[in-house]
């Protein structure tokens, strides 16, 4: 049986917001998923979003659907959006609509997190509140469908809060990659 | 706050900048251009609902590319006059006298310049049915020979008289274009340059197909290009994610013209102007 080991860093934003900073002592905990009973892997267990990485996003996947680099990258995009943050603190999450729009940086600059070069994530929100969110990384402003242009009021809070440069974004409108 | 400026564009002495909030502005520049003309221009916020992606003009009419469709000023009016939700990529062939867009949904279309009449869309076999996005970063036209940067996928060439299209330099000795992030189709030395986010710039001799990669300092990536030609004295510009560069075409060299990560990069004459944190620089190349 193929065992998958992640780093549980999927602590809910409820429960960080209620015992950050204690809660740092369970990121590093480990959980154990068994991916011949659950083919969709399940990565969080969130108060008010639970997340799914989708086999058809994942990098082995045969298909045109486009694809994670790595399960930590989909789950770090997906965080830092829902954290609203890159560094893990818990501000406003990075909406359009009810949308979800993640990224993340490293020094060198905004990380590639697909197989295609893709340097952001796209989370639809979920038809039910009760189900999981899943999502996929995408180059926006580059794509037949509106919902993957992200919204004006996004790209003013990623300046306002520097997570982005007027610089970057005007790159990203243009659909470079950073 | 520092405004987030979409694009840069000159003309006949003006410069146009496009921000965010769907504002475009006209300034006066100082350039080697010798008119008395001032073209009128005045739009205030009537993008606020949209994005501006690009500007053009031709004889005094502004062509603007937005999320939503292509819009014309002239003479102090605007007007939508097509309609499309994707477009990605504006240019004009003035030699053919016609505006081209490409769109994930219409292909190549082409707009005659003279009429404003829409000319025809060109199936151009790149844009697949599936969710695999086609990204075109770039495109330049000249007499009707077409080209298209494409991520991840490499150079795309389109004979528009003939109707026929391939791909073209995607695997060239060593080099295999990856990702491009633009293109400059220098029409007078017949060479195309290309910057690929990973190897750089790319220059290719287009009558016997040699290309010969040059990597940027530092291990920056180039996300953007423009060509100066001053008095013989030829430099590529290269915007990169750490710092602007220009490329002397004599002696194959790098010189760093700025430490810093710009944005919207345009030359005009033998000057380049840019945006850096929603202000506009100029430098003298």
């Amino acid at each position: 049986m193929e065992e998958l080991y992640l780093k549980n860093k999927y602590l809910t934003k409820h429960w960080r917001e209620i015992f950050d900073p204690a809660a740092q002592i369970f990121l590093n905990s480990t959980v154990t998923l068994k991916r011949n009973i659950m083919p969709e892997i399940d990565l969080s267990h969130r108060c008010n979003k639970k997340y799914l990485s989708i086999p058809k996003h994942q990098k082995n996947a045969r298909n045109n659907h486009s694809k994670w680099e790595t399960i930590d990258l989909e789950i770090e995009t997906f965080n830092n959006g829902d954290n609203g943050s890159i560094d893990g603190t818990i501000k406003e999450s990075w909406l359009c609509q009810t949308n979800l729009w993640g990224f993340s940086k490293n020094n060198n600059g905004v990380k590639i997190v697909g197989t295609a070069k893709q340097q952001f994530g796209f989370f639809e929100t979920p038809m039910n509140e009760t189900d999981h969110w899943h999502g996929y990384p995408i180059i926006p402003f580059k794509s037949k469908e509106k919902k993957h242009d992200i919204c004006k009021g996004l790209l003013n809070k990623w300046k306002d809060d520097a997570v982005l440069t007027a610089d970057e974004i005007a790159n990203l409108v243009k659909g470079k990659l950073l | 706050m520092k405004d987030i400026i979409t694009s840069l564009f000159i003309y006949k002495s003006q410069l146009y900048t496009s921000s965010l909030d769907g504002n475009i502005s006209q300034t006066d520049i100082e350039t080697k251009y010798i008119s008395d003309e001032k073209v009128e221009f005045s739009l205030n916020k009537y993008f606020s609902e949209t994005i501006i992606l690009d500007i053009k003009a031709y004889k005094n009419k502004f062509y603007i590319l937005t999320r939503d469709g292509l819009y014309k000023y002239f003479d102090s009016n605007i007007e939508k006059i097509k309609s499309i939700d994707d477009a990605q990529v504006i240019t004009i062939d003035g030699e053919l006298k016609t505006l081209f867009i490409v769109s994930d949904s219409r292909g190549l279309v082409g707009i005659n310049l003279n009429t404003d009449n829409y000319i025809d869309d060109i199936n151009i076999n790149i844009f697949s049915n599936s969710d695999k996005q086609t990204p075109i970063t770039s495109i330049t036209a000249n007499n009707g020979i077409i080209f298209l940067s494409i991520l991840n996928a490499g150079i795309f060439r389109i004979d528009y008289k003939s109707k026929q299209s391939e791909f073209v330099y995607k695997k060239m000795q060593k080099i295999e274009l990856q990702n491009p992030q633009d293109i400059y189709h220098n029409e007078k030395d017949n060479e195309l340059a290309i910057v690929d986010f990973d190897y750089g710039l790319i220059i290719i001799n287009l009558s016997n197909g040699v290309a010969i990669g040059y990597r940027l300092p530092n291990d920056d990536v180039p996300n953007s290009l423009k060509f100066v030609n001053n008095f013989g004295n030829k430099f590529y510009i290269v915007q990169a994610r750490k710092a602007l560069y220009k490329f002397d075409v004599s002696n194959k060299e790098f010189i760093q013209l700025l430490n810093q990560q710009v944005s919207n990069l345009t030359t005009y004459y033998d000057k380049a102007y840019f945006t850096h944190q929603g202000k506009l620089r100029i430098l003298n190349v």
